[in-house]
């Protein structure tokens, strides 16, 4: 029944995504039907890409994540090509940083058309005119800002980008729908202004109306030509009268008529559809909800030791991950790649990657108190990641591009897989650690051992601490960047040092007060070594009747970090192989190496302190916590703001 | 790790502990072991997070150096010490520790390993041009060659017997139209040829093609069709051959090049401690900066000294006084100098734009005009003849009949051009304007030229006149004349004169002895002419106003370099605008000078390929009175094998190269070594794909991309990653002992203690009975025991 409502409304949202429903569409464009084009593929960027897939990628380029008119990406492609006049004083051009757009909200503030309330849509929405960005004062700040090279430039190129690929003639000299008769593989495939004669744009008043003559198909059949170049005439014309029946025919007629120019080189209707599919559906991330769905009855069953939950739990997790499967293995049919060589695709693979491990561990222990706890971290993380590919779009581009010459070579996939999957593992060793901490807590607000205020207090200590303690640091690595004012300065460092402070206060109070150590059960045991002794007839905890859950916990969190030990050295050892032949030398000191190299310190900080401490439950799930941020700095800081050779990644 | 606190090895007895014994018990302790790595990771997170630190004036440090800077090094020796005393003390050599062992013996090997590795490490990088073209003609001895890239020009001979030579284009994917390699493509180099008499021509040479070298006339074609033969001049021998690079140059180093001018071998002056990330100047005089950006002044004075053998710069000494991390050079002026140059400094307003700001210098043909042409600024020597400023910014033709009394001042616009014949009215003639040609560069003239091609029609007569803005240039065209150049242009008919007055400025600036005079001709003629202040600011039409900023009668260009603030530096830049001043003294005196950083030293400005790379040699001047000159580089090794570039390839996706990386699937150079004076066979290096050969590898790192519009260009030199890599299996085979010790401490190890435990219990079970299991095996609580 969960699973009912769950696919229920996925599929309701799904449907709210699909193009024809959205209000705000006029009645052409709801009438319109672009459907056979899903299946015609279009050769761009170095790949042949579906219809949808390709207006995808550049209405995307144009406005970001927006839908524009609430129409679909394929309708807004050939409605700006085919009546660009209509688009004049609509909101198009995506301005992604929110500081940029401020600024160049100020600078249209003498524009007459700018009313307060368009103010406003274009603040929230992002989404501005082409006159807009072409006012001078704005095209003059954007000119200034683009000299800002560490802080704007990006912004006003993504800007400028924009304005090119809006332009009409962009979008038709880039729609390369007609492969080439004579099959060459290296051939461009040519877009409809060979065959038909291109009217320049009429914004360009030296060229008003000046027809550029076809340059024709080379080895293109005179009447395969003649009807291809109907068909296009035909459905230009309809789509200026707005005359959606005749618009369907003529879409029918050249998605017919296309394939059959050079059938060798034409992508399989199958897959074109399928990639269509893909991208309407927002490339399937939508799955996080499934695993949200996982989470619930796992903690449940993890908790409270509740049979049916465990059921439930591990049924919908199974489900989530063969959706997430299908969604991997859909990206890897259509791109013709496996998926690992994007933030995008690094993050989902990754993500997919937690499951596979979880799977093989909850068969292993499918006898011993740790079941659930994989597949709950495993869902916990896959949702996470899935959720950041679902909610920030611009950030994590699900777009399919070939992979750069660089990455062509096998170690990609021995390197990056193993890498991405330790720190998959690292994710899901972070669920159990964070369990035990919270258990602990719990145990000490129980016992009041602690004055409640102090305790309630902690959490919130921590939360600050890693708040500030993130600000602080992206301050000192690109101040200009992350320049913040003498005040906030000042109030940032407080908060840093203020809650620093109480972190180790409590700390050395615990350790007065014995909390940490006689005061609580102490998590000996743990890790593989705890699974295959648990066989034995060795006393392991595993083989008593009521093991802790202090002894689960940190069991589990031990056998998660040990893989994950084993697999981040590999992965570091395969990539300074494949570093040694591909750039000349295994180690470079590149910020993505050395945080690599740093995420392993730490756990190899862990595994000795653990020899060491007494309470060894609790310094391991506070150093597997602290491995898994300092792995999430690695793959978030480092990418985005510190890239390095490793940028693609 | 291991069992420290089970054994009593590190435990010591009362009165033995002597102060080794205090070193070594520290040594074995686990928590010093955390120490030195909480310390590494902190080192590591430092270097390459805030890349400030190292880069502080103090350190400036590069990311390698900082990883190879003392304190690391003494980090790891510290954490490696740890873990060997630690190991041998505590962890005694049995199969349940085989693990540990393995762990801590593969990271030893790999600590050393990697010392042994980057402390013979030799990286650098070399462009490899893919060939040259070689003269040989009758009267030269030997053969002169020149770099085959486009723009590339060389004269041979002076004077009257000069022959030009020049490279016109390169094709990556000439098809070749002969009978049997019919369909295959080659890489071509057209030479364009102008012999000393006689028409030019282009040679056509294809690589690996010497038998179809021909030559291809300019507006006839193909040389065979138009003469009869493949070649216009069979003496005159052009080939195509290999272009060996001899060096390559090592990353983050600096050197200076010292050789007299006219040598073609650089001498090379290693520069050591020269900064990397921060200024250094010792004067403000030096440079530009931005008024927002401090400058706080720092000298340096760095010997710069001579190898042992000496060079051209032997006897003099050398020093860098400054350094410049990213500046370019600027010109700007200031008043005072000896001779007249009027320089303009103004700013334009234009409601809803911007502000403009535009310098002009009236002597200065390249920076006399902006805003597209509408404002201009001239010299008039005589105050009186401001008044002859054209009234008028339109193109006008002027036209006088003295015999019938007729002026007529005809504007040109561009649809009044090749129309109809017009009548002058009051006179027998007429006439049509068939062409104009504005700013024409004629030999022999320093100002340039426009001309207005008339056809005249008299009841005598029809003819062409080439009126021009200069009376003394316009010429009639008689039939059977068609070249305007030539002394026996007919003579001009006198009954109608004509002259031409190009479209000029609407806004004219005159510059004048008594001041500055501003003239504006607006679109209903003239609206403004009169002497204008510093300050004032004119109102052209409502809306749109200009401002004199300043006003230099006699300026003096300053060129200086400016210190481009950190916000608009190319992010990937690196050193590539460097820049040092370099004081050279001699025994007359000391030459200071700003020498421009380059990424390679080259024989000649040949290789700097229109701009591709950075060639800008400083000139100094020595007592005998000839020259030295100087590059300012990166040191560099000569390889034991000389390189030459065989091809180059690109692998694309479907669709071909279309300009941007993502269709490029590989890129593929296919290289030859000299060995024994012989070149090998070609081998390919592709991304991913090095070669080793001679000690060094070879990796494909750089590409000359073709430009948009013309992707069958470029491609004329590859770049090459070139570095040694001695001691990658003493690492390799560390991190694969480590991984392998991992695995069993992790997973072999809890096996073998439950085998025993098994054992144990066996045993214990026929002995004494169950109850005695949980001692036995009570040392196994985890993996850890």
């Amino acid at each position: 029944m969960v699973v009912a409502a769950i696919v229920g409304y996925a599929g309701y949202r799904g449907m709210n995504r699909a193009p024809r429903t959205d209000e705000g569409a006029t009645a052409f464009a709801t009438q319109v039907r672009l459907e056979p084009l899903y299946q015609t593929a279009v050769q761009a960027d170095g790949r042949l890409r579906s219809f949808e897939s390709h207006a995808k990628t550049y209405m995307g380029m144009v406005s970001g994540s927006r839908s524009v008119r609430g129409q679909s990406n394929g309708f807004t492609y050939l409605d700006l090509m085919f009546r660009p006049e209509e688009y004049a004083d609509t909101d198009l051009i995506y301005v992604k940083n929110k500081e940029v757009r401020k600024q160049l909200l100020d600078a249209l503030k003498g524009h007459p058309e700018l009313t307060t309330q368009r103010y406003d849509v274009i603040l929230v929405s992002g989404l501005m005119a082409r006159k807009f960005v072409q006012y001078p004062p704005v095209a003059g700040l954007l000119q200034k800002l683009g000299q800002d090279l560490i802080r704007t430039s990006k912004v006003v190129d993504a800007i400028q980008s924009a304005m090119t690929v809006s332009d009409p003639r962009f979008l038709a000299e880039n729609l390369r729908l007609i492969p080439p008769p004579s099959g060459d593989v290296s051939t461009p495939w040519f877009p409809m202004s060979n065959l038909v004669g291109a009217k320049m744009a009429p914004q360009d008043s030296a060229h008003a109306g000046m027809t550029m003559p076809a340059a024709g198909v080379p080895g293109l059949s005179s009447e395969l030509s003649k009807s291809v170049a109907d068909a296009w005439t035909g459905l230009q014309r309809a789509w200026k009268t707005q005359d959606a029946a005749a618009v369907n025919e003529r879409v029918a007629v050249l998605a017919n008529l296309l394939p059959t120019v050079a059938p060798s080189l034409y992508p399989s209707t199958g897959r074109l559809a399928m990639e269509s599919w893909y991208f309407r559906y927002k490339s399937i991330t939508w799955v996080w909800l499934f695993y949200l769905a996982a989470v619930a009855p796992l903690l449940m069953s993890v908790i409270y030791k509740w049979d049916r939950a465990r059921t439930v739990g591990m049924v919908l997790f199974v489900l989530a991950f063969l959706a997430q499967s299908a969604a991997v293995g859909i990206r890897w049919y259509i791109s013709g790649r496996w998926p690992n060589s994007n933030m995008f695709e690094a993050m989902t693979t990754s993500a997919w990657f937690g499951g596979v491990m979880a799977l093989i561990l909850e068969r292993v222990a499918r006898r011993t108190p740790f079941r659930n706890l994989f597949a709950l971290g495993s869902a916990v993380v896959s949702m996470a990641a899935l959720m950041a590919a679902y909610f920030l779009p611009a950030q994590l581009d699900s777009a399919i591009n070939n992979k750069m010459a660089a990455l062509n070579d096998v170690w990609l996939y021995i390197h990056t897989n193993m890498i991405i999957w330790s720190y998959a593992v690292i994710g899901l060793a972070c669920v159990p650690a964070l369990l035990l901490l919270r258990h602990r807590w719990c145990q000490s607000w129980d016992s009041g051992a602690v004055p409640r205020l102090r305790l309630f207090i902690l959490p919130i200590a921590l939360a600050l601490l890693n708040y500030t303690g993130y600000v602080l640091l992206m301050h000192a690595i690109e101040p200009a960047a992350y320049s913040l004012t003498r005040g906030a300065f000042v109030g940032i460092s407080g908060a840093f040092t203020g809650s620093l402070m109480i972190v180790m206060l409590e700390a050395m109070n615990a350790r007065a007060r014995r909390l940490s150590g006689a005061g609580f059960e102490r998590g000996a045991a743990g890790g593989a070594a705890a699974l295959i002794l648990g066989g034995s007839g060795s006393p392991s905890f595993l083989r008593q009747e009521r093991p802790t859950a202090t002894q689960v916990f940190d069991g589990a969190t031990m056998v998660l970090v040990e893989l994950a030990f084993i697999m981040l050295w590999t992965g570091l050892v395969m990539g300074a192989i494949w570093a040694d032949h591909s750039w000349g030398r295994p180690w470079g000191w590149d910020p993505k190496e050395v945080f690599a190299l740093n995420t392993f310190i730490i756990f190899l900080i862990l595994i000795h302190v653990r020899l060491k401490v007494r309470d060894k439950a609790f310094w391991t799930a506070v150093l597997a916590v602290v491995g898994f941020e300092v792995m999430m700095f690695n793959w978030i800081v480092v990418n985005f703001v510190i890239s390095g050779l490793h940028s693609y990644a | 790790m291991g069992a420290s606190m089970e054994l009593p090895v590190g435990r010591p007895l009362p009165g033995q502990r002597g102060a080794l014994r205090a070193v070594l018990d520290l040594f074995s302790s686990v928590w010093f072991g955390v120490f030195w790595a909480v310390l590494l990771f902190i080192y590591c997170s430092i270097g390459s997070a805030v890349p400030r630190v190292r880069q502080l004036p103090w350190l400036e440090m590069t990311e390698f150096e900082w990883f190879h800077w003392w304190p690391f090094n003494v980090l790891v020796s510290l954490f490696c010490t740890c873990l060997i005393v630690t190991t041998i003390r505590k962890i005694p050599l049995r199969t349940v520790n085989l693990g540990v062992w393995m762990i801590h013996t593969g990271m030893i090997m790999l600590a050393v390993g990697s010392y042994y590795y980057f402390g013979t490490k030799i990286e650098g990088d070399a462009p490899v041009f893919r060939c040259q073209v070689r003269i040989e003609m009758p009267g030269l001895s030997g053969a002169a060659t020149m770099l085959a890239v486009p723009g590339n020009h060389k004269v041979m001979m002076a004077g009257a017997d000069a022959w030009h030579f020049e490279i016109q284009d390169t094709n990556t994917e000439w098809p070749i139209l002969s009978d049997e390699h019919k369909g295959e493509k080659a890489f071509a180099v057209n030479v364009s040829v102008k012999p000393p008499s006689g028409e030019p021509f282009v040679r056509q040479l294809l690589v690996g093609y010497p038998q179809y070298t021909e030559d291809i006339l300019p507006g006839k074609g193909r040389a065979i069709k138009a003469l009869g033969r493949k070649l216009v001049d069979e003496q005159l021998r052009l080939s195509l051959d290999y272009e060996p690079q001899e060096y390559f140059h090592v990353m983050d180093t600096w050197a200076l090049f010292v050789r007299k001018v006219g040598e073609t071998q650089w001498t090379e002056r290693p520069i050591e401690g020269l900064p990397r990330y921060h200024d250094r100047v010792g004067s403000r005089e030096l440079v530009f900066t931005d008024p927002h950006e401090p400058l706080r002044l720092r000298a340096i004075d760095l010997p710069v000294d001579a190898p042992a053998s000496g060079d051209a710069l032997s006897a003099a000494s050398v020093r860098v006084t400054s350094y410049l991390r990213h500046a370019e050079e600027r010109r700007q002026w200031r008043d005072g100098g000896e001779r007249l140059n009027p320089v303009l400094q103004l700013s334009v307003f234009a409601e809803g734009s911007p502000v403009q700001s535009y310098e002009l210098a009236a002597f200065d043909p390249g920076h006399n005009e902006a805003l597209d042409g509408n404002i201009r600024m001239l010299y008039v020597p005589e105050t009186a003849k401001l008044e002859q400023l054209p009234t008028d910014s339109r193109a006008m033709l002027r036209i006088r009949v003295p015999e019938s009394n007729v002026a007529l001042d005809v504007p040109l616009a561009p649809q009044n051009i090749g129309g109809s014949l017009t009548a002058i009215e009051g006179t027998p003639y007429s006439y049509r304007v068939v062409d104009v040609h504005d700013g024409l560069a004629l030999p022999g003239r320093d100002a340039p030229v426009s001309i207005a091609v008339a056809e005249i029609v008299t009841p005598e007569a029809t003819f062409r006149r080439w009126v021009a803005d200069q009376p003394e240039l316009t010429r009639d065209m008689r039939e059977g004349n068609a070249d305007p150049h030539t002394v026996d242009a007919g003579p001009v008919d006198r009954r109608i004169e004509m002259t031409y007055q190009p479209r000029s400025a609407p806004l004219i600036f005159a510059a004048h002895p008594g001041g500055l005079y501003f003239v504006f001709n607006g679109p209903g003629g003239r609206a403004i002419n009169r002497d204008v202040a510093v300050g004032e600011s004119l109102e052209i039409v409502p809306g749109v106003s200009v401002r004199i900023d300043s006003y230099l009668a006699a300026a003096v260009a300053e060129v200086k370099p400016f210190i481009v603030p950190p916000a608009q530096r190319q992010r990937n830049a690196e050193e590539s605008f460097a820049m040092i001043r370099l004081e050279v003294g001699t025994g007359q005196g000391v030459q200071s000078k700003w020498v421009h950083f380059n990424q390679y030293v080259f024989p000649d400005e040949q290789y700097a390929y229109g701009g591709r790379f950075a060639y800008s040699p400083e000139r100094f001047r020595l007592p005998d009175g000839s020259q030295a000159e100087v590059v300012f580089s990166r040191k560099r090794v000569k390889l034991p094998n000389p390189i030459a570039m065989e091809d180059f390839e690109l692998d694309t996706h479907i669709g071909g190269y279309s300009g941007s990386t993502s269709t490029i699937r590989n890129y593929v150079s296919r290289l030859r070594f000299l060995d024994n004076g012989k070149w090998t066979e070609p081998v390919p290096i592709a991304v991913n794909q090095p070669t080793e050969y001679g000690g060094y590898w070879y990796f494909q790192s750089m590409w000359d991309r073709p430009p948009q519009s013309d992707p069958s260009a470029g491609m004329n030199y590859t770049g090459l990653g070139i570095g040694n890599r001695h001691g990658v299996h003493a690492q390799l085979a560390g991190c694969c002992i480590s991984v392998a010790g991992m695995i069993f401490a992790f997973y072999v190890k809890p096996v073998l203690k439950r085998r025993r435990a098994e054992e144990q219990r066996a045993k214990t079970d026929r002995a004494f009975g169950a109850e005695m299991v949980a001692e036995a095996a009570g040392v196994g609580h985890g993996y850890d025991g």
